[in-house]
């Protein structure tokens, strides 16, 4: 060209440099997606193995059940294995439970008596990921008709079953008929289990929090989420207490920081308040609590530190109050 | 910035980008290998591959909505993609611009001007489109309730409605709108009746064939399946043997035909030929932003039409659906007098395509006749072609000429290299779709590969796994993917025509059990039986034999006494001209005896199927030892693909 | 180069015009797109089955009969509960092919009542040939290993003991199926095979808790008939419900509350989680039965949305005491 050209206007060179910017963007994107690819579609799959569609998460590798079996047992049924995908197909309606609780993986197998094959068992080991969890889903089943084993601190056992919660696993045997030299043998298995499986915590410290006095022995729940029917309220314990003739339920949760508790209970507060309940001045010194009248029941939430807590449901006024009394001094003796 | 310097650096850019996508379209996970590179992008980002297969599945697949991008930037800016991001573009741009140093400008400016035959592009669009069409157009009528067995209150309805429609048009308005509307009735009645007529019809179908001149599919399979190979046939970096491609010489030749015609007429393809191109013509029509003249007076010195790309007449009544922001008007005028602006140039411009509604209207009902006619050569029903052996994972023929659009990543990524372009095998309509030739490649399809469905841009070939492929855990009532089977030609086989004992393709088997099994068999061999002369311990000596020494010493020979067939065979161990030696055999009874007569003969293996296991995977024909035409070659037959070619009840 | 401000607003009415257009155009397509946009590649395409659809097997002279009788012993409530209705033979006549799905849902014993009762299926099949039907079939298909469900369950035993076979499914038994008016079925799979070619259909179901929807009992009972992956159906447990009630009319549903799951249902797993409430109902409305069930349960049929939904859809009777059932005690 044999034209002396004006340099180009100010627009024609931002328009330039912006496409130049979506040309780089462009390479960082493809640069981004060749890191992206499935690596099983350039070798066979090495789940072939596995049993019939069953995926295990990479979590654990996968126990074998039959290394806990007394003598007198015998294989009945395969192993089977479910992840978060599979779980319902194992135990239906029931999935929802451990999801919600952060399941990984169920894995159970059956095994049969040598001497009576119409007596058998079928162990279920959830991996529930933490042993936060594996008490959730323990505690939120726990039978009426429990008797306490000690096995683990968290175990129980009832005519027909026995369930326990080892670390991160929530395991359940259940028996095809309640006898008791088949319980002896599904003990002996939960011994051998507790025994031979590593885990990495055995024992729930945040119990310690709950008040002794008057507490019912293994009332203790935890949920996961959406205690009580807030979404706000996650990781939180509840109790049973005998408290002047009346059944209350304390509650309890461990927040991240004092700022983020305080949070919590006026959510809560809110919330109860906008389900139709009426707020009701405290006669005791729970500087920062808070008392609803809903439904013709008294609920309680204070604060201590990071800790959330309260009593839910009270029939009346005073139970309630006395208890959030006990319970926010323990707290402070315990967590002093 | 210069904004054209700007043009350059994208049309590079995504020309590298592009070549890099077919480099490293081979099965690994090396840097320079698939892993995840979106190799499909292109194809993913152009507006026809989608567009072809909404109208024929009514379904958009999944990374094809990327050329929802292309659209809606197309809509508000104009054809940018031709001049910008097409790499076939930016190849005929460059070869253009070889073609035109050293000319006049007048002589660029001439070579540069608007052309009549532009439109035909429109027509070449039309036609496909139409192709593509035909079914979604003859089976509208059942969307409003209307076809043939359903209440006749709906058709009454419809007519009246179109006759008040034509009624309350023709009273009020202008001639020209009434003969419009006119026109809209005749076309809506012609079509519902002929929809009428042909819904039901077996042959109307949907025929993807937009591959063929949508120019990234054809540069996509000219790159990947031409120049790859002949390129990388000297360096072998690439892949370890010589990739071939059957029928290489067309897809070559028609890309070299696109790139030389760059040097009689710049952007030969872009302007007469691409339909992709004339899409974004129409596209662009609204464009919000459109190149033009802000003085309608200018010195008329034609260097803007010396650099024109798109051959849209700038400096004269712009051509917008012609026009492919190469900005070089822009660039060179030496008065500034063009802009890429909101306002239409002041000369005026032409925003349609130089199209007659007559050409419209053919064109597109020639695309939707040409199905039928392709089809009543019956390769869908009767007269299927055995020797069209799709990939793992196709789908029923119907299904995929819907969505194939012979891109060729199927046969670029096969690492055994046997997916090639089909010829006539299916049909007209299955021209370049991927077919399996066993013979060329380096083994046939890979028990545990699965590549070719994972790169197919339209799931013409689903993405499967291996497990679907293989018969396995979820899929193990399914059984196996069945590409066809391996029948043998007991004319060709060695062992069965050839009395030569031969086992290779039962050997070669991947599946297990094996599909090949074979069954004992013992032949004399040409020669007459002998007389015994005389047996000394093992040796049997022969009378008046002349056996190559050791020629039936290979422990497939057998010899048997011809009346004492009870004795059962002895094993020959060595021979000389005229003694065997036998193998000691314990189990046999009595040994030849002077006088008998022996009948020498040979153990065959011969090889049969088994229909349940066989795959059609076809790596017993590429190892067959009859290295012309094979002893025994897969055809699809029992295709797991469609019932109609199943050879089992099951 | 000037412009009048006529010519001005001219040309920006005909770029506003025209960006309309293109808006319009923008939007055509963008909406186009997102509407057929599929991500997932078709399956193995195959030629499309036909819909299959169920036969009414429910006899219109005998609707909205219920009969609750209590009592210990199952084979005596049953026996005694179909004599108040007129006896099995008003519902099975000479000669009639009789499916019975039971509820064969966990490869679990017996004991755990998390399945239906062999005893009580044996004696309904028992009394069915009895009044003259020419088979019995028991067919369910289970969420566990269908093989290992009817055996450890004891059903496969219970009813072959009596003559009945057991119709185990096969992936060939499934038949797509559509719902005339419902929402969630359609194009599903339908264990159809042991529906083909019957007269009479009964249904027996033992009360439970379940996790998802409050109760499982024989409403709930007919999820054993779908095929696929029906658990996407558990995001809408009560219309699904629903619309397995609409979907199947039975000749009767027999529920067995003589021991009920009140708690960790619907597998439940001790016996800590049962309740002997010996009551046995057997009735020609699944929805009065279900509301009745509820009360063993502790609840309302107001706890129980699908009660409701499917008393809406005209399927039965959620108020059980309008139809006046039959009240007796044995043993």
């Amino acid at each position: 060209m044999v034209r002396g050209k004006s340099p180009p206007s100010r627009r024609e060179s931002t328009v330039s440099w912006v496409i130049m910017g979506t040309l780089a963007a462009i390479i960082i994107g493809v640069f981004v997606r060749q890191s992206h690819y499935d690596p099983t579609l350039f070798v066979p799959s090495a789940l072939e193995s596995q049993a019939p569609g069953k995926i295990v998460p990479r979590s654990l590798p996968p126990l074998d059940l039959g290394q806990f079996v007394p003598q007198d047992m015998s294989v009945f049924g395969p192993l089977e294995s479910f992840g978060p995908e599979t779980l319902s197909d194992k135990i239906n309606g029931k999935a929802e439970l451990y999801l919600s609780a952060g399941f990984s993986n169920l894995q159970c197998q059956r095994f049969a008596s040598r001497n009576d094959p119409r007596s058998w068992m079928e162990v279920f080991v959830y991996d529930m990921g933490t042993l936060h969890q594996a008490f959730a889903v323990y505690s939120t089943q726990k039978r009426d008709e429990a008797t306490p084993l000690d096995l683990t601190p968290f175990s129980y056992r009832t005519r027909n079953a026995l369930f326990w919660v080892h670390g991160r696993y929530y395991v359940e045997i259940i028996a095809s008929v309640p006898s008791e030299g088949l319980m002896e043998s599904m003990v002996a298995f939960g011994k051998n289990f507790v025994k031979k499986t590593s885990v990495d915590a055995h024992d729930i410290e945040d119990l310690a929090l709950f008040a002794r006095n008057h507490l019912e022995e293994g009332s203790i729940v935890f949920f996961v989420s959406n205690a009580f029917g807030f979404s706000g309220l996650k990781n939180c314990f509840t109790a049973r207490y005998h408290v002047e003739g009346e059944e209350l339920l304390a509650f309890l949760s461990k927040k991240e920081a004092p700022e983020e508790a305080e949070r919590v209970v006026k959510a809560y507060h809110a919330f109860l308040l906008e389900s139709g309940g009426t707020a009701v001045p405290l006669s005791t010194d729970l500087t920062s609590g808070a008392l609803v009248e809903i439904l013709d029941t008294f609920e309680l939430i204070f604060r201590h530190g990071r800790y959330v807590a309260g009593v839910h449901e009270a029939p009346t006024r005073k139970a309630a109050e006395k208890l959030a009394s006990m319970l926010n001094g323990h707290l402070v003796e315990a967590v002093r | 910035m210069r904004i054209v310097r700007a043009r350059q650096i994208s049309q590079l850019f995504f020309f590298l980008l592009f070549l890099w996508f077919c480099v490293v379209a081979s099965v690994g996970e090396t840097w320079w290998q698939l892993r995840g590179w979106p190799i499909n992008w292109f194809l993913q980002l152009d507006p026809l591959v989608a567009l072809g297969t909404v109208l024929t599945t009514r379904a958009l697949y999944a990374g094809l909505l990327w050329a929802l991008v292309t659209v809606v930037l197309t809509i508000l800016l104009g054809r940018f993609f031709c001049s910008w991001a097409c790499p076939f573009g930016t190849l005929h741009h460059f070869v253009s611009f070889l073609g035109s140093r050293k000319k006049t400008l007048a002589k660029k400016a001439a070579r540069n001007r608007y052309h009549r035959a532009q439109s035909v592009k429109y027509v070449l669009l039309l036609f496909l489109l139409g192709a593509a069409a035909g079914e979604l157009l003859a089976g509208f009528p059942d969307l409003l309730g209307l076809s043939p067995g359903q209440s006749w209150p709906g058709w009454v309805l419809f007519i009246v409605f179109l006759l008040v429609v034509l009624f309350l048009t023709l009273r009020k308005v202008a001639a020209k709108k009434a003969r419009m509307a006119y026109w809209v009735a005749v076309c809506v009645a012609v079509w519902m009746l002929l929809a009428w007529s042909w819904s039901g019809h077996s042959l109307i179908g949907a025929s993807l064939q937009t591959g063929l001149l949508d120019p990234i599919p054809l540069i996509h399979r000219s790159v990947n399946l031409v120049i790859l190979p002949l390129v990388d046939g000297g360096t072998h970096q690439l892949a370890v043997s010589q990739r071939h491609t059957q029928g290489a010489w067309l897809i070559g030749a028609v890309f070299l035909t696109a790139v030389l015609l760059n040097l009689s007429t710049p952007r030969f393809y872009c302007r007469f030929v691409c339909p992709l191109g004339a899409l974004f013509g129409i596209l662009s029509r609204y464009a919000l932003w459109r190149v033009g003249k802000n003085q309608s007076e200018c010195s008329q010195c034609a260097r803007c039409e010396a650099l024109c790309e798109g051959a849209c007449d700038p400096s004269a009544k712009i051509r917008i659906s012609e026009c492919v922001l190469c900005m070089n008007c822009l660039d060179t005028c030496p008065e500034d007098l063009m802009g890429y602006r909101t306002t239409p140039s002041e000369l005026g411009e032409v925003v349609s395509p130089d199209l007659s509604r007559r050409d419209f209207v053919v064109s597109l009902l020639s695309g939707v006749a040409a199905v039928p006619v392709t089809r009543l050569g019956g390769t869908l029903g009767a007269n299927w072609s055995p020797t069209l052996i799709r990939p793992p994972g196709a789908l029923m023929e119907e299904d995929f000429l819907k969505r194939c659009i012979k891109c060729g990543q199927c046969m670029r990524i096969c690492p055994t290299n046997i997916i090639h372009p089909a010829h006539f095998q299916g049909g007209l309509e299955g021209f370049w779709t991927p077919t399996l030739d066993f013979r060329v490649g380096t083994s046939g399809c890979q028990y545990n590969c699965i590549a070719c469905g994972h790169v197919c841009p339209t799931a013409a070939i689903r993405p499967i796994t291996v497990d679907e492929k293989q018969g396995k855990n979820d899929f193990a009532q399914a059984g196996p993917l069945r590409l066809g089977t391996a029948f043998v030609d007991r004319g060709r086989c060695l062992p069965w025509a050839m009395d030569k004992p031969c086992i290779v393709c039962q050997e070669n088997c991947p599946v297990s059990p094996k599909a090949i099994f074979t069954r004992e068999h013992f032949s004399p061999v040409r020669e007459a039986p002998f007389m015994v002369k005389s047996v000394h311990g093992m040796k049997v000596t022969l009378q008046g034999s002349h056996l190559r020494p050791g020629a039936v010493a290979t422990g497939d020979y057998f010899c048997r006494a011809i009346t004492q067939e009870k004795n059962g065979r002895w094993k020959i161990q060595e021979n000389t001209e005229s003694v065997l030696v036998l193998s000691p055999d314990p189990t046999q009874k009595g040994m030849p005896e002077p006088g008998n007569n022996l009948e020498i003969q040979i153990r065959l293996k011969q090889p049969h199927v088994d229909l349940r296991r066989c795959t059609g995977c076809g790596i017993c024909e590429h190892e067959c030892p009859v290295s012309g035409r094979r002893a025994i070659r897969v055809t699809a037959e029992n295709e797991s693909r469609s019932k109609a070619h199943a050879l089992l009840l099951s | 180069m000037i412009t009048s401000s006529e010519e001005r607003s001219m040309t920006r009415r005909e770029f506003l015009i025209r960006s309309a257009k293109a808006g319009a155009c923008v939007a055509a397509a963008g909406g186009l797109s997102l509407s057929l946009y599929d991500s997932k590649a078709p399956q193995r395409s195959q030629e499309k089955g036909a819909l299959v659809t169920l036969p009414d097997f429910s006899m219109p002279a005998r609707n909205g009969q219920m009969s609750i009788v209590t009592g210990e012993d199952r084979v005596k409530t049953v026996q005694r509960a179909l004599k108040t209705l007129g006896g099995i033979e008003a519902f099975v006549r000479p000669g009639d092919r009789v499916l019975v799905k039971v509820n064969a849902a966990f490869a679990m014993p017996p004991i755990l009542s998390a399945t239906a009762n062999p005893e009580l299926v044996a004696e309904v099949a028992r009394l069915c040939f009895k009044a003259g039907a020419s088979s019995v079939a028991v067919t369910d298909n289970p969420i566990n290993d269908p093989a290992s469900c009817f055996t450890l369950t004891g059903i496969a035993q219970a009813a072959r003991s009596v003559g009945a076979q057991v119709v185990i499914p096969r992936k060939s038994s499934f038949k797509p199926t559509t719902l005339q008016g419902g929402t969630l079925i359609k194009d599903w799979p339908l264990f159809y095979a042991p529906l083909e070619a019957v007269d009479k259909v009964i249904g027996i179901a033992p009360v439970k808790d379940h996790h998802r929807s409050g109760a499982s009992m024989t409403m709930k009972n007919w999820y054993g008939l779908l095929g696929g992956r029906r658990n996407l159906f558990h995001q809408d447990i009560h219309n699904i419900i629903k619309e397995l009630a609409m979907m199947v009319s039975p000749t009767l549903v027999i529920l067995d509350g003589t021991w009920t799951m009140m708690t960790n249902g619907p597998t439940g797993g001790s016996l800590a989680d049962l309740k002997q409430t010996n009551t046995m109902i057997v009735s020609t409305d699944q929805v009065a039965a279900d509301a009745f069930g509820a009360t063993l349960l502790g609840k309302t049929a107001s706890d129980l949305p699908y009660i409701a939904k499917a008393q809406a859809e005209g399927v039965g009777q959620s108020d059980y005491e309008s139809i006046k059932p039959f009240r007796d005690h044995v043993g």
